[in-house]
Protein backbone atom coordinates (compact mmCIF):
# COMPACT_ATOMS: atom_id res chain seq x y z
CA UNK A 1 0.00 0.00 0.00
CA UNK A 2 2.75 2.37 0.87
CA UNK A 3 4.62 1.59 -2.31
CA UNK A 4 1.49 2.01 -4.41
CA UNK A 5 0.83 5.43 -2.90
CA UNK A 6 4.33 6.47 -3.60
CA UNK A 7 4.06 5.37 -7.20
CA UNK A 8 0.89 7.32 -7.64
CA UNK A 9 2.51 10.47 -6.37
CA UNK A 10 5.49 9.94 -8.59
CA UNK A 11 3.26 9.69 -11.64
CA UNK A 12 1.54 12.92 -10.72
CA UNK A 13 4.78 14.74 -10.25
CA UNK A 14 6.20 13.53 -13.51
CA UNK A 15 2.98 14.16 -15.35
CA UNK A 16 2.82 17.62 -13.89
CA UNK A 17 6.39 18.20 -14.86
CA UNK A 18 5.66 16.93 -18.33
CA UNK A 19 2.72 19.32 -18.66
CA UNK A 20 4.89 22.16 -17.53
CA UNK A 21 7.57 21.25 -19.97
CA UNK A 22 5.03 20.87 -22.72
CA UNK A 23 3.46 24.26 -22.13
CA UNK A 24 6.87 25.86 -21.85
CA UNK A 25 7.84 24.34 -25.14
CA UNK A 26 4.65 25.59 -26.73
CA UNK A 27 5.20 29.09 -25.45
CA UNK A 28 8.67 29.07 -26.97
CA UNK A 29 7.28 27.82 -30.28
CA UNK A 30 9.86 25.10 -30.42
CA UNK A 31 9.41 21.51 -31.27
CA UNK A 32 7.97 19.91 -28.20
CA UNK A 33 10.18 17.52 -26.53
CA UNK A 34 8.65 14.11 -26.45
CA UNK A 35 7.31 13.54 -23.04
CA UNK A 36 8.64 10.32 -21.72
CA UNK A 37 5.44 9.23 -20.15
CA UNK A 38 6.30 5.68 -20.79
CA UNK A 39 9.18 6.18 -18.52
CA UNK A 40 6.78 6.83 -15.76
CA UNK A 41 5.03 3.55 -16.36
CA UNK A 42 8.28 1.79 -16.73
CA UNK A 43 9.37 3.41 -13.58
CA UNK A 44 7.38 0.98 -11.57
CA UNK A 45 9.74 -0.15 -8.96
CA UNK A 46 10.97 -3.51 -9.96
CA UNK A 47 13.91 -3.41 -7.78
CA UNK A 48 14.54 -6.69 -6.20
CA UNK A 49 14.02 -6.70 -2.54
CA UNK A 50 17.25 -6.59 -0.81
CA UNK A 51 18.20 -9.86 0.63
CA UNK A 52 18.09 -9.65 4.30
CA UNK A 53 20.68 -11.88 5.75
CA UNK A 54 19.16 -14.69 7.65
CA UNK A 55 19.24 -13.95 11.29
CA UNK A 56 21.79 -15.92 13.00
CA UNK A 57 20.50 -18.04 15.73
CA UNK A 58 20.71 -16.10 18.89
CA UNK A 59 22.56 -17.94 21.52
CA UNK A 60 20.35 -19.62 24.01
CA UNK A 61 20.19 -17.42 27.09
CA UNK A 62 21.84 -18.85 30.02
CA UNK A 63 20.63 -18.36 33.46
CA UNK A 64 23.12 -17.00 35.74
CA UNK A 65 23.04 -19.29 38.70
CA UNK A 66 21.63 -17.68 41.70
CA UNK A 67 24.00 -18.26 44.53
CA UNK A 68 22.77 -20.18 47.49
CA UNK A 69 19.64 -21.33 45.63
CA UNK A 70 18.38 -24.88 45.47
CA UNK A 71 15.86 -25.65 42.72
CA UNK A 72 12.67 -27.42 43.71
CA UNK A 73 13.65 -30.74 42.26
CA UNK A 74 10.80 -32.35 44.12
CA UNK A 75 8.37 -30.53 41.84
CA UNK A 76 7.28 -31.81 38.43
CA UNK A 77 8.57 -30.00 35.40
CA UNK A 78 7.01 -28.49 32.36
CA UNK A 79 8.74 -27.37 29.20
CA UNK A 80 8.49 -23.74 28.15
CA UNK A 81 6.59 -23.36 24.90
CA UNK A 82 6.72 -20.46 22.43
CA UNK A 83 4.74 -17.58 23.82
CA UNK A 84 4.96 -18.75 27.40
CA UNK A 85 5.62 -16.29 30.15
CA UNK A 86 6.24 -16.98 33.77
CA UNK A 87 3.05 -15.13 34.59
CA UNK A 88 1.02 -17.29 32.22
CA UNK A 89 2.66 -20.46 33.47
CA UNK A 90 1.97 -19.35 36.99
CA UNK A 91 -1.73 -19.02 36.20
CA UNK A 92 -1.78 -22.56 34.87
CA UNK A 93 0.05 -24.16 37.74
CA UNK A 94 -1.21 -22.04 40.59
CA UNK A 95 2.00 -20.28 41.46
CA UNK A 96 3.20 -16.71 41.52
CA UNK A 97 6.00 -15.44 39.35
CA UNK A 98 8.10 -15.00 42.46
CA UNK A 99 7.52 -18.61 43.46
CA UNK A 100 8.54 -19.85 40.03
CA UNK A 101 11.63 -17.65 39.97
CA UNK A 102 12.66 -18.95 43.34
CA UNK A 103 11.84 -22.58 42.62
CA UNK A 104 13.92 -22.54 39.45
CA UNK A 105 16.69 -20.31 40.74
CA UNK A 106 16.11 -17.87 37.91
CA UNK A 107 18.00 -14.63 37.87
CA UNK A 108 14.82 -12.86 36.81
CA UNK A 109 11.38 -13.53 35.42
CA UNK A 110 12.57 -12.64 31.92
CA UNK A 111 15.19 -15.30 31.53
CA UNK A 112 13.10 -18.30 30.50
CA UNK A 113 13.47 -19.69 27.00
CA UNK A 114 11.64 -22.10 24.77
CA UNK A 115 12.48 -25.66 25.63
CA UNK A 116 13.55 -24.87 29.13
CA UNK A 117 12.32 -27.19 31.83
CA UNK A 118 10.78 -25.41 34.76
CA UNK A 119 9.90 -26.79 38.13
CA UNK A 120 6.26 -26.10 38.91
CA UNK A 121 4.14 -27.08 41.89
CA UNK A 122 1.64 -28.95 39.74
CA UNK A 123 1.30 -29.91 36.13
CA UNK A 124 -1.66 -28.19 34.46
CA UNK A 125 -4.36 -30.57 33.33
CA UNK A 126 -4.39 -31.35 29.64
CA UNK A 127 -6.91 -29.41 27.59
CA UNK A 128 -10.23 -31.18 27.22
CA UNK A 129 -10.47 -33.23 24.06
CA UNK A 130 -12.40 -31.62 21.27
CA UNK A 131 -15.66 -33.47 20.90
CA UNK A 132 -16.50 -33.77 17.23
CA UNK A 133 -19.96 -32.65 16.26
CA UNK A 134 -21.93 -35.81 15.64
CA UNK A 135 -23.28 -36.37 12.21
CA UNK A 136 -26.94 -37.04 12.61
CA UNK A 137 -28.24 -40.13 10.81
CA UNK A 138 -31.67 -38.52 10.53
CA UNK A 139 -31.99 -35.00 9.21
CA UNK A 140 -34.68 -32.62 10.32
CA UNK A 141 -37.48 -32.69 7.83
CA UNK A 142 -37.63 -28.91 7.74
CA UNK A 143 -35.39 -25.90 7.91
CA UNK A 144 -35.34 -24.00 11.15
CA UNK A 145 -36.20 -20.36 11.09
CA UNK A 146 -33.39 -18.11 12.18
CA UNK A 147 -32.73 -18.37 15.87
CA UNK A 148 -35.38 -20.99 16.48
CA UNK A 149 -33.14 -24.02 16.77
CA UNK A 150 -33.43 -25.14 20.36
CA UNK A 151 -31.63 -28.47 20.26
CA UNK A 152 -28.26 -27.88 18.67
CA UNK A 153 -26.73 -30.59 20.83
CA UNK A 154 -29.01 -33.39 19.76
CA UNK A 155 -29.94 -35.25 16.63
CA UNK A 156 -33.52 -35.76 15.60
CA UNK A 157 -35.30 -39.03 15.84
CA UNK A 158 -36.70 -40.44 12.61
CA UNK A 159 -39.66 -38.70 11.12
CA UNK A 160 -43.01 -40.28 11.86
CA UNK A 161 -45.55 -39.89 9.12
CA UNK A 162 -49.09 -39.11 10.20
CA UNK A 163 -52.27 -39.52 8.26
CA UNK A 164 -54.28 -36.61 9.48
CA UNK A 165 -57.12 -34.27 8.76
CA UNK A 166 -56.78 -30.57 9.19
CA UNK A 167 -59.26 -27.73 9.33
CA UNK A 168 -59.05 -24.00 9.88
CA UNK A 169 -61.50 -22.17 12.09
CA UNK A 170 -62.56 -18.59 12.31
CA UNK A 171 -61.62 -18.12 15.93
CA UNK A 172 -58.92 -19.44 18.15
CA UNK B 1 -56.28 -22.34 13.57
CA UNK B 2 -56.58 -25.94 12.72
CA UNK B 3 -57.85 -28.83 14.58
CA UNK B 4 -56.46 -32.10 13.34
CA UNK B 5 -56.38 -35.80 13.96
CA UNK B 6 -53.13 -37.67 13.69
CA UNK B 7 -54.32 -41.19 12.99
CA UNK B 8 -53.33 -42.33 16.44
CA UNK B 9 -56.56 -41.30 18.04
CA UNK B 10 -55.60 -37.83 19.10
CA UNK B 11 -57.15 -34.54 18.11
CA UNK B 12 -54.82 -31.56 18.33
CA UNK B 13 -56.42 -28.16 18.75
CA UNK B 14 -53.93 -25.38 18.13
CA UNK B 15 -55.11 -21.93 19.09
CA UNK B 16 -53.86 -18.66 17.72
CA UNK B 17 -53.25 -17.54 21.27
CA UNK B 18 -50.17 -19.75 21.37
CA UNK B 19 -51.53 -22.69 23.32
CA UNK B 20 -52.62 -26.13 22.22
CA UNK B 21 -54.68 -28.96 23.58
CA UNK B 22 -55.19 -32.58 22.76
CA UNK B 23 -58.32 -34.66 23.03
CA UNK B 24 -58.77 -38.35 22.52
CA UNK B 25 -60.44 -39.17 19.24
CA UNK B 26 -63.65 -40.84 20.32
CA UNK B 27 -65.54 -40.63 17.05
CA UNK B 28 -66.09 -43.93 15.29
CA UNK B 29 -67.52 -44.81 11.92
CA UNK B 30 -71.23 -45.28 12.23
CA UNK B 31 -71.67 -42.46 14.70
CA UNK B 32 -73.25 -39.20 13.52
CA UNK B 33 -70.70 -37.10 11.65
CA UNK B 34 -72.30 -33.82 12.58
CA UNK B 35 -75.26 -32.24 14.34
CA UNK B 36 -77.91 -31.15 11.83
CA UNK B 37 -79.30 -28.79 14.42
CA UNK B 38 -76.16 -26.69 14.24
CA UNK B 39 -76.47 -24.66 11.07
CA UNK B 40 -73.40 -22.65 10.15
CA UNK B 41 -73.71 -19.20 8.69
CA UNK B 42 -73.04 -18.69 5.02
CA UNK B 43 -69.48 -19.46 4.11
CA UNK B 44 -68.79 -21.38 7.28
CA UNK B 45 -68.80 -25.09 8.01
CA UNK B 46 -69.62 -27.33 10.89
CA UNK B 47 -66.68 -29.63 11.59
CA UNK B 48 -67.46 -33.29 11.17
CA UNK B 49 -66.28 -36.70 12.30
CA UNK B 50 -63.38 -36.69 14.79
CA UNK B 51 -62.77 -32.96 14.81
CA UNK B 52 -66.50 -32.30 14.86
CA UNK B 53 -67.07 -34.55 17.85
CA UNK B 54 -64.43 -32.76 19.89
CA UNK B 55 -65.90 -29.47 18.73
CA UNK B 56 -69.40 -30.45 19.71
CA UNK B 57 -68.54 -32.21 22.97
CA UNK B 58 -66.38 -29.42 24.37
CA UNK B 59 -68.23 -26.13 24.59
CA UNK B 60 -65.10 -24.17 25.44
CA UNK B 61 -63.35 -25.49 22.35
CA UNK B 62 -66.33 -24.70 20.24
CA UNK B 63 -66.58 -21.23 21.69
CA UNK B 64 -62.92 -20.57 21.11
CA UNK B 65 -62.73 -21.97 17.59
CA UNK B 66 -66.02 -20.79 16.21
CA UNK B 67 -67.13 -22.17 12.87
CA UNK B 68 -64.82 -23.83 10.43
CA UNK B 69 -63.63 -21.76 7.51
CA UNK B 70 -63.44 -24.76 5.20
CA UNK B 71 -64.19 -28.46 5.06
CA UNK B 72 -61.58 -30.66 6.67
CA UNK B 73 -58.86 -31.83 4.33
CA UNK B 74 -56.61 -34.88 4.61
CA UNK B 75 -52.88 -34.50 4.66
CA UNK B 76 -49.84 -36.53 5.53
CA UNK B 77 -48.36 -34.84 8.50
CA UNK B 78 -44.95 -35.35 9.97
CA UNK B 79 -43.87 -35.65 13.54
CA UNK B 80 -40.31 -35.49 14.79
CA UNK B 81 -38.66 -35.02 18.13
CA UNK B 82 -35.07 -34.60 19.30
CA UNK B 83 -33.21 -37.65 20.44
CA UNK B 84 -31.02 -38.00 23.46
CA UNK B 85 -31.80 -37.95 27.12
CA UNK B 86 -35.40 -37.39 28.10
CA UNK B 87 -36.15 -33.74 28.44
CA UNK B 88 -37.06 -34.12 32.07
CA UNK B 89 -33.43 -35.02 32.79
CA UNK B 90 -32.22 -32.07 30.79
CA UNK B 91 -34.42 -29.74 32.81
CA UNK B 92 -36.21 -28.46 29.78
CA UNK B 93 -39.74 -28.59 28.59
CA UNK B 94 -40.41 -31.59 26.35
CA UNK B 95 -41.27 -30.63 22.85
CA UNK B 96 -41.67 -32.05 19.41
CA UNK B 97 -42.16 -30.81 15.89
CA UNK B 98 -45.29 -31.23 13.89
CA UNK B 99 -45.87 -30.51 10.25
CA UNK B 100 -48.76 -28.14 10.39
CA UNK B 101 -50.08 -29.64 7.21
CA UNK B 102 -50.58 -26.31 5.56
CA UNK B 103 -48.56 -23.33 4.46
CA UNK B 104 -45.32 -25.27 4.72
CA UNK B 105 -44.68 -24.38 8.29
CA UNK B 106 -43.58 -26.60 11.15
CA UNK B 107 -44.74 -26.02 14.69
CA UNK B 108 -42.76 -26.71 17.83
CA UNK B 109 -45.20 -27.96 20.43
CA UNK B 110 -44.14 -27.72 24.05
CA UNK B 111 -45.73 -30.15 26.46
CA UNK B 112 -45.74 -27.92 29.52
CA UNK B 113 -46.10 -29.74 32.80
CA UNK B 114 -48.94 -28.44 34.95
CA UNK B 115 -49.56 -25.59 32.58
CA UNK B 116 -51.06 -24.82 29.23
CA UNK B 117 -49.11 -26.31 26.37
CA UNK B 118 -47.55 -23.70 24.14
CA UNK B 119 -46.39 -23.68 20.56
CA UNK B 120 -44.44 -21.57 18.12
CA UNK B 121 -43.44 -21.72 14.49
CA UNK B 122 -40.03 -23.42 14.35
CA UNK B 123 -39.28 -23.66 10.67
CA UNK B 124 -40.41 -24.24 7.15
CA UNK B 125 -40.10 -26.75 4.38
Amino acid sequence: MHRRLWLFIAVLVLASLACTLGSRNESNNTVPTPIPTTVVIAASPTSQPSITPAPTASPRPTNTPVPNCTPRRDWPTIVVQPGDTLFGIGLQVGATVEQLVAANCLASADTIYVGQALYVPSVPPPPPPITPIPTCPNPWFFVFDAGLRRDTDTCPKPVVALSAFGQDFEGG
Amino acid sequence: MPGSTDGRGTVYVIYNSGIWQTFPDTWQIGQPESDPALVPPSGRYQPVQSIGKVWRDNPLVRQELGWALEPQTPFTGRFQEPSGAPDIFLNRVPYFYVDHGKWGIVLRLYAVNMGPNTWEVAGRY
